[in-house]
């Protein structure tokens, strides 16, 4: 298993490296000077300068690429020139937020997603697996924002049983839970609709395989082998998905706190692109590669603790 | 899965097939013929948005802002009076413009990548791979923010972002049917008349996986449009005036505690395109795959 581990490690290695040369080519091949979009038409040629030189825009591409390298490898993720904070400590401050709402919205997905994934499977073609199907068709396709506002509108405008707008600073804990509630199922809604879709495929397949029927045959309760034998087995891609779909909740969790107005990285990029820190954005970008290959190694790792049959792979 | 096909003769005509397939599926999965018919309708409304608008999408009328669904105005009017039905038909000319250009640009590279990387193998396909593997550890829509936030907002750079977001999808998907068809009989037979790879490639290969593509096209079209909304929701979008969906919403989102009419119908229109899509992708990807119909659709 460490040697597993460590394999998978070493694979992360070249995707860093490559993305890192990905956000450093993006960040240089802007229109135009960098300092000059920064401090706009009317700045003096000596600010423009004394920017350029701030930013280490003066020394050679490959000097400036090692310079980006160096940083990054000692977590120095750079600098906001509208704050003068850190990147890496405007990010600690909202990475927790992130974090929880991300954690919340997978719980939505696995909790509604595999077993109606399953149910569906065992009810093909009656009516509760086409109720399921056309149900996680929709959910598939709504994109978060449109059916956090949806949510929003009918949950907390109209009916006003949750916050409108996350509560900001030191609340109760039963405060801050009520606010994750929309937000969490917002996200999480698009993660139960791959899970249901992903079980029930993955439940068709083993539910038609000898072991099952053998087990059937031996006497043992339906709802048993459903349990102890297809799903534990049918869990293993479901697994993958997850893992897979981490990015996008990642990525889609930009939108949901911008529509629930929450503190978090996607707030953080949203307001870093609105004042064009630049700086800002660059760490940011950097530090969600970081985020979705640990996600992607967490999964690997997961993968190999669900099916043992690739540890010795 | 692959020994009895390799004892079969070479399929149906691509089209054939695929016509077949739609028809299949159109007739026996009510879901698909929905997502066809209402996929249609979009794009009729956007082709012939002159003739469906009531009113010119710019045109401002400060004495009718706010205005909820009447007679006059379908939809209502947003914050500047302008006519929200009107904006909603020529805004599904973007969506539809990006997506489908974007989704082209990504199906003919990413095709083209993905049958080179299964055909040729070796070296070309380890440098392939490696690429698609670390372009498919992003989701589509930080990949997209990334671009955009620094090239800025215009049609040519987020059909761009998209691009590069959904070319290794298509490498993927052309990639795994190459390696399977490159040796099977017809294909050897054609290396055994000597035709050049590039002959294969094109007229033996591509007809025969191009079903495949296209399902993955349709499907990649709904994520497409669903990701050009969000990044205009963001403030990444084509800029206002131009009416797009995703910048109604977030415009509409401001009036939420007042006028929700406004971000509720623009989102009813993205909802529409990309359900129709993902039914009409999903009908078609059961009935092309060969494992759905063995086990007894």
């Amino acid at each position: 298993m460490a040697r597993y581990a460590l394999l998978k490690l070493l694979y992360a290695i070249p995707t860093l490296l490559a993305v890192l040369v990905l956000v450093f080519v993006l960040t240089r091949i802007i229109p135009g000077d960098p300092a000059q979009l920064i401090l706009g038409d009317q700045a003096t040629p000596e600010a423009v300068a004394a920017l350029r030189a701030q930013l280490g825009l003066d020394k050679s591409v490959a000097l400036q690429f090692l310079d980006f390298l160096v940083g990054v490898l000692h977590g120095d993720f750079g600098t906001s020139i509208v704050s003068g904070q850190s990147v890496v400590s405007l990010a600690a401050g909202v990475l927790p937020a992130t974090l929880e709402l991300t954690v919340a919205s997978l719980l939505v997905g696995i909790v509604f997603g595999v077993p109606l994934g399953a149910w569906s499977a065992m009810r093909r073609n009656r009516l509760p697996d086409i109720a399921v199907r056309i149900g996680s068709l929709v959910g598939l396709s709504l994109p978060a924002f449109v059916f956090g506002i949806l949510l929003l509108i009918v949950f907390a405008v109209q009916l006003g049983w949750f916050p409108v707008i996350s509560p900001s600073g030191e609340v109760g804990i039963l405060e801050r839970l009520r606010a994750l509630v929309l937000p969490s199922i917002t996200l999480g809604i698009l993660m139960a609709a791959y899970i249901t879709r992903v079980t029930r495929s993955s439940m068709l397949q083993v539910l038609g395989e000898d072991f099952i029927r053998t087990a059937r045959a031996k006497g043992v309760p339906w709802w048993q082998v459903v349990r102890r034998h297809a799903l534990r087995n049918a869990i293993i891609p479901v697994v993958t998905v997850v893992g897979l779909y981490l990015g996008v909740l990642i990525g889609n969790s930009v939108l949901t706190e911008m529509v629930f107005n929450r503190p978090g990285l996607g707030k953080l990029i949203v307001g870093a692109l609105a004042q064009r820190d630049y700086p800002v954005l660059q760490g940011l970008m950097v530090l969600y590669t970081l985020l979705i290959i640990l996600a992607n190694l967490v999964t690997d790792l997961a993968y190999g603790v669900f099916n043992p049959r690739v540890r010795f792979a | 899965m692959n020994a009895p096909e390799t004892l079969a003769a070479p399929p149906r005509a691509p089209w054939a097939r695929l016509g077949l397939a739609l028809w299949r599926t159109a007739t026996a999965n009510a879901a698909t013929a929905i997502g066809i018919a209402a996929f249609l309708a979009v794009v009729v409304l956007a082709v012939g948005a002159p003739l469906f608008a009531t009113h010119d999408p710019l045109d401002q009328d400060l004495l009718a802002r706010l205005v909820p669904p009447s007679p006059y105005h379908w939809l209502g009017t947003d914050a500047f009076g302008r006519d929200i039905w009107s904006r909603i038909v020529y805004g599904a000319r973007i969506s539809l413009v990006i997506g489908l250009v974007a989704v082209g640009i990504a199906m003919v590279i990413g095709s083209g990548l993905g049958i080179l990387s299964g055909y040729m193998g070796g070296w070309v396909d380890q440098a392939i791979s490696q690429a698609t593997n670390i372009l498919l550890a992003f989701p589509s829509l930080i990949l997209g923010l990334m671009v955009v936030a620094f090239l800025g907002p215009s049609v040519p750079n987020l059909i761009a972002a998209i691009s590069l977001a959904t070319v290794p999808q298509f490498i993927r998907v052309a990639r795994a049917p190459t390696i399977a068809l490159r040796e099977r009989d017809f294909i050897q037979a054609c290396r055994a008349l000597g035709f050049s790879p590039l002959r294969i490639m094109l007229r033996h290969i591509l007809p025969n996986i191009w079903p495949e593509i296209l399902v993955m096209g349709s499907l990649w079209l709904a994520t497409a449009i669903r990701v050009e909304a969000s990044l205009a929701f963001i403030g990444l979008g084509v800029k206002p005036p131009t009416p797009t969906w995703g910048g109604m919403i977030r415009e509409g989102f401001e009036q939420i505690l007042t006028s929700f009419h406004l971000a509720v119908f623009p989102s009813l229109a993205i909802l529409v395109v990309v359900l129709a899509l993902n039914m009409i992708g999903d009908g078609l990807r059961d009935a092309l795959d060969p494992r759905m119909k063995e086990s007894g659709k």
